[in-house]
């Protein structure tokens, strides 16, 4: 689990929103992507990105990826059994799997998916106080204050959550209910923990709402802003310098033959 | 029928829809190593859970909205959490209360019942399915393993979907929280 | 009646109200009326009606918890009860009971612009209110601060100025100090006096510890419990009556310690002619202080043939097995560089009833995690029945340890009252009329027997604490544990709840009890561990720490009023001698003049 990390950087200052849209672009673009060039530029330019920009320390960083490389790297080997069993092509095989050239291509460019939009999304979480991504989300996308301030209060309740659920499972355990007891069991305390949750999560939603009512919040007035948040010139600078880099790379692997649009269907 | 939104509504919908998301992040972590054992057919199971985030804000309210807002907070509580699949779950979370919110709205408005519950989940099931196929190249599998997929989750997505999210809303109920609020007054 | 030199701010006529889905209804025919520019005090039982009556001031009943409301409720001419929450900002302003669930931001600036931001407040303008109201709650220093990084006393304080800083003339709150230590409590209510002084506010509460704030209350109102007013005027009027008055001998509410012992003094006395004479002189008078000392301690010297005191308390204690014991504990929180518990030494035997007391954040419920093998890993040793807590299986230690938590709704496993008492007799194997017996029994003592059919989550502040407190208390453990387990409660529920863990205590069930209330820790301890700073400060009988003044100052404690209320009555009668207890004062008072 990562969590925002206070400190005065290039990314730290960029509005969410923008930092938002730009994942998200990049996103789209790395799905769309055949060959796995592409996310791997991502990944290396974000990493570059979050170096600099960010000032995290790289060790940092791939310290905090360890778990999302484990799972883009299961997610391939998954995928290589998958498609070693339907057998596609010949080209390569071991005992009954069997893979064309394209399908290990397109296993490689799927799990460099997965950790580069990890890492993107890491880096989004680290660098942006949640805060000022309700701020920008209220000032800049329009998002009634309500919402917004709803969607606060939830997220600063996530850390008391997590002492909750202790205590729920602590409270259970004294008073006679077992936990723990066979695989089964273990499989569902996700759901054993979710309606004591539910119920005092929303019991404290009540409150909550007591409170921001009790302090005139949704009247039918304007509000105003202590702090403000706002797309600037560095901003805009920011998402039209990563647009060109994106444009000039994508020109780039076309030209280089390492670029093709795939909308998932048109392998076989 | 009133349909405008109220203070207590939303903060108690983004506070559920939060513990949502903290439950999934678990999920994911817990479910991440029996996946990729038990593969994805017998993972789409897990499917109706998912579906919670929009299904069970809706099912409370029964306003229009009321899914995408829960959808959002659930995804942007995942993400912050540090879940795996990172910004993903925004578009998941979209496209699932995009359909839920087609199904409450059509036909039989904002009622909750069954066709309600139904459509939308179907429609959020088969949204989902088409991230999937551009994402994950779920079209690459084969045609067997996927349509094992699309039944699959279609089934997860009506039934447990359903059950739980009345299961959910019920013992809620029984706390006296959502007094006031339309899944009670009927 | 006297006249009161204030006015009426706000005057309630014939007001009812039913919560949805209840019978009956909490309020019926209600008057009652509030001054200005003073502090309005409401007094009455646990699950009266106090919160709904706060939380009808200012809309949120019935416009968030929905019920029905009848009556007017009348400021400056107008009809509180048709507003909307949000509309009445510029009047009324509502701190709520437990501060960490009303912020919704996660600093202290943020928290204190969030209203001036919804009255569309211009920048400056916060800016210098925000200033403004720091220096009056006096944390200026504190105006970029996280607020999860606040002590128990400084979120309130933070509260409280989330709700000044919008200049509503009327302060609401809900007992303030429920889970404050003495210091932070002291705190608050100076803060109070000053707001009312200096800066002109009206405020209401409901408060359960009147101790210190008694003499800075101007108007009270006393509810008796059956939705009818009681008793309402001048604090000095009211505290005189619900001392010397016999029709409100039975009235359940706290009093500060010194009244309640003369109270119970004369009441047991009532027919010696001197005392009654004495009670109707009290009664009658008017401009003097409401227990003047001298003439007490006169009438009880003319009375009273002194023996001598058996100065050791009951039995003496036999040192029984080791049931805990701490050796240089520690533990420190993932992520914080401090540690929370830093060196902890403590020996709790069997049979023992024992007292964890300090100050907010000094450790106590940490040390309380640590023993449940929530927390882990622990430095240091800490051994549960003699053997090391690491290899202690879980399950063992659950069987024979009980804990109650600070939260009481953390603790609610079922849907109505009723089936969360019956849960706890589920693996005691008594017979089902018995379980049903026993289940009532405590509902009854409890004063919960017409909620029983309630979800445990819509029961009052006090009412949550009393049912987990009796679920806990019928699960037979040999060990139980209580967070805090008396706090928001009224005298009658305080003292039936210690009174049954002494009774356990004697059964042989050990007891240990983390409180910030040290005339119930002198009334029932029988040994008492100071928490400061994550270190033991003291670990002994309760008469001796009163002696230790270092630890009683770390511990940021309080020494029970019966202490400095028997001091002075022995400055005129000599023989009487020092108390800590108020239970064992009152009973030597009462036993002197018997023995007449
Ligand atoms: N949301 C609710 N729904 C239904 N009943 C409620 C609700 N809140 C409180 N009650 C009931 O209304 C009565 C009055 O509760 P209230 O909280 O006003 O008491 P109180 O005087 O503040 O008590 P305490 O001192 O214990 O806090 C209680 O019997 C309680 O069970
Ligand atoms: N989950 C946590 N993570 C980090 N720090 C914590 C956590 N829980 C408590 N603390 C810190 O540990 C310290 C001790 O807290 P604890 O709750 O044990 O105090 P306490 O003695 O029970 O106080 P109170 O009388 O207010 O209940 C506090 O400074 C608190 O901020
Ligand atoms: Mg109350
Ligand atoms: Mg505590």
């Amino acid at each position: 689990m990562f969590t925002y990390e206070w400190k005065d950087s290039f990314l730290h200052r960029r509005n969410p929103i923008i930092k938002l849209s730009l994942i998200i672009i990049v996103t789209i673009l790395i799905s769309l992507s055949l060959f796995p060039a592409l996310p791997l530029c991502t990944f290396l330019m974000t990493l570059l990105l979050g170096c600099i920009g960010g000032k995290i320390p790289i060790g940092i960083i791939l310290k905090k990826m360890r778990v999302f490389l484990g799972i883009g790297i299961a997610f391939m080997v998954f995928m290589l059994i998958m498609k070693g069993m339907d057998g596609g092509g010949d080209t390569w095989h071991i005992w009954i799997f069997h893979w064309s050239s394209n399908d290990l291509v397109s296993i490689l460019s799927l799990g460099m998916r997965i950790i580069s939009i990890s890492l993107m999304s890491l880096l989004f979480v680290v660098t942006t106080d949640p805060n000022d991504l309700v701020l920008s989300l209220i000032l800049q996308m329009g998002l009634s204050p309500v919402h917004g301030y709803a969607a606060l209060a939830a997220y600063r309740f996530l850390p008391t959550l997590q002492e909750e659920i202790e205590n729920i499972k602590l409270a259970q355990e004294i008073r006679g209910i077992e936990w723990d007891k066979g695989v089964l069991r273990r499989l569902g305390t996700p759901l054993r923990i979710m309606l004591p949750l539910l119920c005092s999560a929303a019991r404290r939603g009540e409150r909550v709402a007591a409170a921001m009512e009790s302090r005139g919040l949704g009247a039918d007035i304007d509000r105003s802003y202590y702090k403000r948040t706002q797309i600037d010139r560095a901003d805009w600078f920011f998402a039209g310098g990563t647009c060109l880099i994106y444009v000039a790379l994508i020109g780039i692997l076309i030209h280089a033959g390492m670029f093709r649009f795939s909308f998932g269907f048109n392998i076989k | 029928m009133n349909l405008k939104w109220k203070t207590k509504e939303v903060v108690i919908v983004a506070m559920v829809a939060a513990v949502v998301g903290v439950v999934y992040t678990i999920m994911d972590y817990l479910y991440m190593p029996l996946s990729s054992l038990l593969g994805p057919v017998f993972m789409e199971l897990t499917f109706g859970i998912y579906l919670l985030s929009a299904s069970l804000p809706m099912y409370i309210v029964r306003k229009p909205g009321f899914a995408l807002f829960g959808a959002l907070v659930t995804a942007f509580v995942n993400l912050l959490m540090g879940s795996a699949y990172g910004i993903q779950l925004i578009l998941a979370g979209t496209l699932q209360a995009v359909g839920m919110e087609i199904g409450y709205a059509v036909y039989k408005r904002y009622e909750g019942n069954m066709v309600n519950m139904t459509v939308g989940a179907v429609l959020g099931a088969l949204c989902v399915l088409g991230r999937d196929c551009v994402v994950f190249g779920y079209l690459t599998l084969g045609a067997a393993t996927f349509t094992g997929i699309v039944i699959v989750r279609l089934i997860s997505a009506v039934v447990i979907g359903m059950l739980l999210t009345k299961g959910i809303t019920a013992g809620l109920k029984k706390t006296g929280v959502l007094r006031g609020f339309k899944c009670a007054q009927v | 009646m006297e006249q009161s030199v204030h006015k009426k701010i706000i005057e309630m006529e014939q007001v009812s109200f039913a919560y949805d889905g209840d019978d009956s209804p909490v309020w019926q025919g209600l008057n009652c009326y509030f001054e200005e520019g003073t502090v309005n005090l409401l007094l009455g039982p646990s699950g009266c009606g106090k919160s709904t009556l706060l939380y009808m001031l200012n809309g949120i009943v019935p416009n968030f918890y929905e019920g029905k409301a009848e009556g007017h409720i009348w400021f400056r001419g107008e009809d509180i009860l048709e507003k909307k929450t949000k509309d009445m900002v510029q009047y009324v302003g509502m701190v709520f009971q437990n501060p960490e669930t009303q912020f919704c931001t996660f600093t202290v600036e943020d928290e204190l612009a969030f209203g001036l931001e919804n009255e569309n407040a211009p920048r400056d303008e916060i800016d210098s209110r925000i200033d403004e109201v720091l220096d009056m709650v006096g944390m200026g220093t504190f105006r970029k601060s996280l607020l999860t990084s606040l002590s128990g006393g400084q979120k309130q304080k933070i509260a409280i100025a989330s709700v000044l800083v919008m200049q509503s003339e009327i302060l609401i709150l809900d007992e303030p100090t429920a889970n404050l230590d003495a210091v932070s409590r002291t705190e608050v209510f100076s803060l109070l006096k000053q707001l009312v002084d200096r800066y002109g506010k009206t405020i209401i509460l409901v408060e359960h510890n009147l101790e210190q704030l008694l003499d800075k209350t101007g108007h009270v109102i006393v509810l008796d419990g059956q939705n009818k007013v009681c008793l309402e005027g001048s604090a000095s009027h009211v505290l005189r009556n619900l001392v010397y008055n016999p029709e409100f001998r039975n009235l359940n509410i706290f009093l500060p310690e010194k009244y309640l012992i003369v109270k119970e003094w004369i009441n047991a006395l009532d027919r010696v002619p001197q005392v009654v004479d004495f009670r109707e002189r009290q009664l009658a008078g008017r401009g003097e202080a409401i227990l003047p000392i001298d003439e007490f301690a006169g009438l009880f010297q003319k009375l009273a043939v002194f023996s001598s005191v058996d100065t050791c308390s009951g039995t003496v204690h036999r040192p029984g097995d080791k049931v805990v014991e701490a050796c240089g504990l520690g533990y420190a929180y993932r992520g914080r560089e401090d540690a929370v518990l830093k060196r902890i030494d403590i020996r709790i035997e069997s049979k023992d009833f024992v007292a964890v007391v300090g100050a907010n954040g000094a450790g106590k419920s940490t040390f309380l995690k640590v023993l449940f093998r929530v927390l882990f890993p622990y430095q240091g040793s800490l051994r549960v029945g003699g053997k090391e807590l690491d290899g202690y299986d879980k399950k063992l230690l659950y069987r024979d340890f009980g804990l109650v938590f600070q939260n009481p709704e953390d603790q609610f496993v079922t849907n109505k009252v009723y089936d969360e008492l019956m849960f706890s007799l589920k693996k005691s194997g008594m017979g089902e009329a018995e379980k049903e017996k026993r289940v009532t029994d405590m509902l009854e003592r409890f004063h919960l027997y017409s909620e029983r059919e309630k979800s445990p989550f819509l029961l009052s502040q006090g009412q949550k604490r009393r049912l987990s407190v009796a679920a806990m208390l019928l699960t037979g453990q040999k060990v139980l544990i209580l967070d805090e387990p008396t706090y928001g409660q009224d005298y009658d529920n305080q003292r039936e709840l210690m009174e049954l863990m002494r009774e356990l205590n004697k059964e042989g069930v050990t007891i240990i009890v983390v409180t910030h209330d040290m005339a119930l820790v002198a009334d029932y301890a029988d040994k008492v561990i100071v928490l400061a700073d994550g270190k033991t400060e003291f670990c002994g009988p309760p008469e001796d720490i009163f002696d230790n003044m270092d630890a009683v100052k770390k511990g940021k404690l309080q020494i029970p009023s019966s202490l400095s209320f028997s001091r002075e009555l022995r400055s005129y009668v000599e023989e009487i001698p020092s108390f800590f207890s108020r239970g064992r004062m009152t009973d030597y008072l009462i036993r002197c003049v018997k023995e007449v």
